[in-house]
């Protein structure tokens, strides 16, 4: 058996998408893990939709002309320079999630 | 409308549509029946056969045609059971396997399989980090564990140890390591961090490498060698099993970091610099990995990752000329080259290795240093690489439409005079064929430099992928000519790089057949993967 004081076992990437999930939407959850990285601020997807849209489009979390078909249709396929998310990285219930999400009534 | 668990056609598979390949000397009918077998294993929601899925699977950096390495389904296991079960299935119908970690080897092929209408075990559902350990520093992962994973594991306990990240930190933890990835810390050659696998071999059996066959202890990953021949190496950059567990040393959080950049304003001095280089990093004065980029590669880097294209700066045809990257570095007074590096230590270490390294760059004729400092409690900057960004993949937009790039990266040893040799032959090639030689010199350990010519390439744009491919070509050529070899390559290119390995009648690959056959006599694991091509497919290699 190994030292079980020292060692963390376990430890799933679901699970700490739970405890994280608590506060937030799931759809939150799942673009802050898989689409933040590009997207935000400062990252490399927003600099490109920057200069292709302008800056009231660059954000995907400020924009207000997403459809549920464009994002699902971005996660599953990619779009531009993005690579398709695959079943084993985000669920079709996770990619609803951030659909419903980015398209949330404000 | 995706497809997926939920929603995939009624009642069964799709099958031979004219998009779906089969494996390579599999029947229609013997494929049907494995995937009811490997639907019976996994369930049907996880073989993925429709077009939608399958796509997902395909070189997203493709130079070309990324049909040409086509999955004809994906399998996607739990468990290291089903992993067993799932590969007694392709020995019966001898079907081919691809397994894939997380898909993120971009611009070596990502998730595709290097042979058309291999299966991808996809096993990036097994993403459990087993055990992270703080007495003795290690993880043991699971394939599909990637850096953003593992950063928020270590954050989340507050652990005493760091990771050693790759350049975009979406690819599995696991798969690095065992593509020969690099990081920037001293623990930065990631295979030589590797401490213990468990391994499916190809007819389904079970081992553990190292002290792992040991039952009961717990000294799997703490000491490599075991009894015996290590066999780890032999799971790395290979076709020989499934590595389904690995274990990972950990980097002790540093006290204290120094990045330290030198940028040189006359390119005649590129040679001086990896001279005063190899003394410092053979003695462990600069204990980390160091980068030196080329006059295009910190252009192309500035306007890239903030969404600017090549078009932007050079309409004309052909490659930007060279006096146009120096003007545009003249203009900001930044080096025409620079290499960068972090150093990392208590403080009062770090000065006395500020020194030696200052002293050793002072000989580098308009040479000009500067540091920053980062210390305990301080906030990450991203210079750390501490967490895991996927900026780096930035690059792709320097192509000006749907981008990709591909490498060629042989090892040199680090002397100005056989690097530069070697640069500048490649740099007369890129400019025969048109294209922007986007290169860096990436440190390898103590001893060795990776002389990373990268092509970024227009996906859309038949003309240019066409002329990275037969560049890419001719540069192994010549680099074999000239007593080169390629460090890893794209799935299109890996019997390339394996033919540059010619030393007596190319020995290594005769006896890496040797090994496959007698390992996988069905050959069903990764056929063509590092140009190791199974007996019953090795027509097929290129």
């Amino acid at each position: 058996m190994r030292t079980t004081a020292t060692s963390i076992a376990l430890l799933l990437l679901g699970f700490t998408l739970q405890v994280q999930a608590e506060d937030l939407p799931r759809g939150k959850v799942v673009y802050d893990r898989y689409c933040s990285a590009c997207h935000n601020p400062g990252n490399w997807a927003a600099f490109k939709l920057t200069q292709r849209n302008g800056e009231k489009l660059a954000l995907l979390e400020q924009r207000t002309d997403l459809s549920s078909a464009l994002v699902i249709t971005a996660i599953r396929s990619g779009i531009g320079n993005m690579p398709p998310y695959r079943l084993t990285e985000v669920s079709n219930a996770d990619a609803q999630a951030v659909a419903d999400y980015l398209t949330r009534k404000r | 409308v995706p497809r997926g668990p939920n929603n995939s056609v009624e009642g069964g598979f799709q099958l031979a549509t004219v998009q779906s390949p089969l494996p390579p000397l599999v029947s229609n009918g013997d494929f049907a029946k494995a995937l009811k077998e490997f639907a019976a294993i996994v369930g049907q929601e996880w073989v993925l056969t429709s077009e939608l899925d399958r796509n997902a699977y395909l070189d997203p950096f493709a130079p070309g045609d990324a049909d040409k390495h086509a999955t004809s389904t994906a399998v996607c296991p739990a468990d290291v059971k089903q992993i067993q079960a799932i590969v007694k299935t392709a020995n019966r119908y001898k079907v081919a396997l691809a397994p894939i970690a997380t898909g993120k080897n971009l611009a070596y092929g990502g998730p595709a399989p290097v042979a058309y209408g291999a299966v991808v075990l996809d096993l990036k559902r097994m993403n459990k980090i087993l055990e992270l350990n703080e007495t003795m520093g290690y993880v043991l992962v699971e394939p599909g564990v990637n850096f953003f994973d593992l950063n928020e594991a270590l954050v989340s306990r507050g652990s005493k140890f760091w990771l050693s990240g790759p350049a975009p930190g979406w690819g599995s933890v696991m798969g690095n390591a065992l593509e020969h990835g690099l990081g920037y810390t001293p623990y930065g050659v990631h295979a030589d961090m590797i401490c213990g696998m468990e391994v499916v071999l190809p007819d389904g059996d079970i081992v553990r490498t190292g002290m792992g066959a040991v039952e009961g202890g717990e000294e799997w990953q703490i000491f490599k060698l075991g009894y015996g021949p290590v066999w780890d190496g032999m799971f790395t950059q290979s076709n020989f099993g499934i590595v389904s567990k690995m274990g990972l040393w950990l980097m002790p959080a540093p006290e204290a970091v120094v990045n330290v950049s030198v940028e040189i304003f006359d390119e005649q001095y590129v040679s001086n610099l990896i001279d005063a280089l190899r003394p410092l990093r053979m003695n462990d004065t600069i204990n980390a990995t160091y980068t030196i980029e080329n006059p295009q590669r910190q252009v192309i880097n500035g306007m890239s990752i903030t969404g600017h294209s090549r078009y932007e700066l050079y309409k004309g045809k052909g490659a930007v000329p060279h006096e146009m990257f120096v003007e545009a570095l003249k203009k900001k007074d930044m080096g025409l080259w620079k290499v960068s590096f972090n150093v990392f230590d208590r403080e009062a270490g770090l000065n006395i290795r500020l020194k030696a390294i200052e002293e050793g760059m002072s000989k580098v004729p308009t040479s000009k240093m500067t540091t920053i400092w980062w210390r305990s409690g301080d906030k990450r900057p991203s210079w750390l690489r501490q967490d895991p960004v996927l900026t780096p993949l930035g690059i792709i937009e320097w192509a000006g439409g749907r981008g990709g790039h591909m490498n060629f990266a042989p090892v040199s040893a680090p002397s100005g005079e056989r690097a530069m040799k070697l640069y500048n032959h490649i740099q007369k090639r890129y400019d025969e064929y048109g294209l922007d030689l986007y290169l860096g010199m990436l440190n390898c350990g103590l001893r060795s430099l990776i002389i990373n010519a990268v092509t970024i390439f227009d996906r859309d744009n038949k003309d240019e992928c066409e002329r990275g491919v037969k560049l890419y070509k001719q540069l192994a050529i010549d680099g074999a000519d000239m007593g080169f070899g390629d460090y890893r390559a794209h799935i299109s290119f890996m019997d390339d790089a394996a033919e540059m390995y010619r030393f007596n009648n190319h020995a290594l690959r005769r006896l890496n057949e040797r090994v496959k056959d007698a390992l996988d006599p069905n050959g069903i694991i990764a056929p063509g993967k590092q140009g190791i091509w199974p007996a019953r497919l090795r027509g097929k290699r290129s």
